[in-house]
């Protein structure tokens, strides 16, 4: 079946074309991340693809949609609901992929800072009220994600302080959205026993792994205004080997230029460039970010998974896949 | 309404079905309790595929073609007559219809409410699901929207409504419900939407199983897609094709988020 475009929609509702489009390129994204961990099937080349998917799709959002003005010192864009929206799908994802690739007791940089983000995004929800309004309850899943990936580090001295009030931020946005659907308190309950169980965690799961150059070319489509733990994209050495684990410390490469400089695309590597060409960074920019034939009836009914009762995996396991929370299970990609 | 018989045999062509409501429903078999009897919304929702006109004023029910009408097509034709092989038995029986009153399926909010319940399911809502055309939803002298769709999307709506009224929402839930698995409304397309708009409500998160949870509803959905051949993008369905396509991508992202964030 071919991807919608905005021709599929009609005269009265033509307006609203450009969101659901975002949305749904945005979802299988998200969807294709979350199949791929819990088949075990995860691997560097698919990472890659995604992250490249990911890239993509944040630079061929219609300015309407944009998070940030193009001109990234002009702050954030307007506020648009719709647009926030489908942004807390962009930085889940990038949470899950940022994490690192096998297990770990440390946490990604690149994974916190898009837990902020989404910290942030959700913040502005409740201090306008919009809470109330979010899509389906799937959002309980996205505050868990990004809760998790703040509790891992919420004993670092350094980032105890923001990561706390970002971590307050998901409990309330949790306990006013279980107003509406009562099943996100079993989401703060699993929220509530991790961070207990945090008091008995190794010193070790308040470390970093430093933000790779690829990873922050998902967060060149941002500023700083929004997000509490911005910082960490341009961290110092001396506060870098403070973050850091000691035993996994490899050298910094310092950003001298902002984000937005072309010196961006020399330290792009080589999976997210395009024999195909491009645009002047070296990824592939099209409309078309999936092939269709992905779309097969078989490949989405898959997901029906079993009935039997003690067949029912444990929702968060995949989640906590390679976090400080992760006790068990194989942990390297294939 | 009874339907004529002489009139709806001329409009039972399952190629073009532009003058049929819903093929399902128009079929006229020999029923031991006589002919399928069909709602009296669905029965008035003429299409109004006028030439130059907008497909999307067309009411789901001429939409979208039930392509199953044989087992083998290699064997016998694909034409009307090879639904008629056994019984269809899909009317409302007279303990369904009872049930229904019983759950005042048939009535609505306040003229208020449901105004406010359906802007606001158009404004929080349609993004993510964009299924649902306004016109659909307007009564005019020759159609009156199908009950089941209209109680869905003032069900959405209810959700995205402050202050919360979880009292009207769950009596909504149990309208949908009721009308669903009675059969009442016999379009699958319109069966499709409901199932996908009742995602807004989901009960129950993914440490429970539960036949409410937008998963059901939501695997439900897919099934009766892939049942009428909505996941095919053939030449055959060209007129629908767009409305076709974002019906599938909105019941396949939908499915997959679920499944996704719900262990199911």
């Amino acid at each position: 079946m071919p991807l919608l475009t905005p021709r599929d929609f009609t005269r009265e509702t033509q307006n609203r074309a450009a969101s659901s489009i975002a949305y749904f390129s945005i979802s299988r994204i998200f969807a294709d991340v979350g199949k791929s961990y819990r088949r075990k099937q995860m691997t560097m080349t698919k990472i890659e693809q995604l992250k490249n998917n990911l890239y993509t799709w944040v630079r061929e959002l219609p300015q309407e949609l944009r998070l940030f003005h193009p001109q990234i010192d002009h702050g954030p864009n307007s506020y648009n609901f719709e647009s926030r929206q489908i942004h807390v799908i962009y930085f889940v994802v990038l949470i899950l992929l940022l994490r690192p690739s096998t297990s770990s007791s440390s946490t990604s940089a690149g994974s916190l800072l898009a837990a902020s983000f989404v910290a942030a995004l959700y913040e502005e929800f409740l201090i306008r009220g919009e809470i109330d309004h979010l899509g389906p309850a799937v959002h309980k899943f996205y505050l868990m994600t990004a809760g998790i990936t703040l509790l891992s580090v919420r004993r670092n001295p350094l980032l105890a302080s923001e990561v706390s009030k970002d971590f307050r931020v998901i409990i309330k946005a949790l306990k006013q959205f279980s107003e509406r659907y009562p099943s996100a308190m079993g989401t703060i309950r699993t929220l509530e026993q991790l961070e207990a169980s945090q008091v008995q965690s190794p010193e070790s799961s308040q470390y970093l792994l430093q933000l790779q150059p690829e990873a922050r070319a998902l967060f060149r489509e941002f500023g700083p205004e929004l997000c509490r733990l911005w910082h960490l994209l341009e961290v110092s050495p001396s506060t870098h080997d403070q973050l850091t684990d000691p035993d996994r410390r490899v050298a910094t490469q310092r950003m001298d230029h902002p984000l937005g400089s072309s010196n961006m695309a020399s330290t792009m590597p080589l999976a997210f460039q395009s024999n195909q060409g491009g645009t002047a960074d070296g990824f592939v920019c099209s409309g078309e970010i999936y092939d269709p034939t992905i779309a097969t009836v078989a490949d989405d009914l898959d997901f029906f998974g079993p009935y039997s009762w003690s067949e029912l995996p444990n929702a968060t396991a995949w989640v906590l896949k390679d976090t400080p929370f992760d006790i068990g299970g194989d942990h390297t990609l294939s | 309404m009874p339907i004529d018989k002489d009139s709806s045999a001329a409009s039972m062509d399952m190629s073009t079905d532009v003058l049929d409501g819903s093929t399902t429903m128009h079929r006229l078999h020999d029923h031991p309790n006589g002919p399928v009897s069909s709602s009296p919304a669905t029965s008035q929702a003429i299409s109004n595929n006028v030439a130059g006109k907008d497909p999307s004023d067309n009411t789901p029910t001429g939409q979208v073609h039930d392509g199953r009408a044989v087992y083998f097509e290699s064997i016998e034709e694909r034409v009307v007559e090879s639904t008629k092989a056994y019984p269809q038995t899909s009317a409302v029986s007279s303990a369904d219809m009872a049930a229904l009153q019983c759950y005042r399926a048939f009535e609505l909010p306040s003229r208020s409410i449901k105004a406010c319940y359906i802007d606001n399911f158009f404004r929080y809502c349609y993004p993510w699901l964009p299924v649902v055309e306004p016109i659909w939803l307007r009564e005019t002298p020759t159609q009156k929207p199908s009950i089941l769709l209209l109680q869905a999307v003032l069900l959405a709506g209810s959700r995205v409504t402050t202050p919360n009224d979880i009292n009207a929402s769950v009596e909504l839930y149990a309208r949908c419900k009721a009308l669903f698995f009675s059969n009442y409304e016999q379009n699958p397309v319109i069966r499709i939407i409901t199932c996908l708009l009742m995602r807004w409500w989901n009960p129950a998160g993914p440490d429970r199983v539960c036949m409410d949870s937008s998963h059901f509803w939501i695997s439900t959905g897919v099934s009766i897609a892939v049942a009428i051949g909505l996941h095919e993008d053939s030449a055959a369905h060209a007129k629908d094709a767009s409305y076709r396509r974002r019906l599938w991508w909105s019941a396949v992202v939908s499915n997959q988020l679920v499944a996704v964030t719900s262990s199911c």
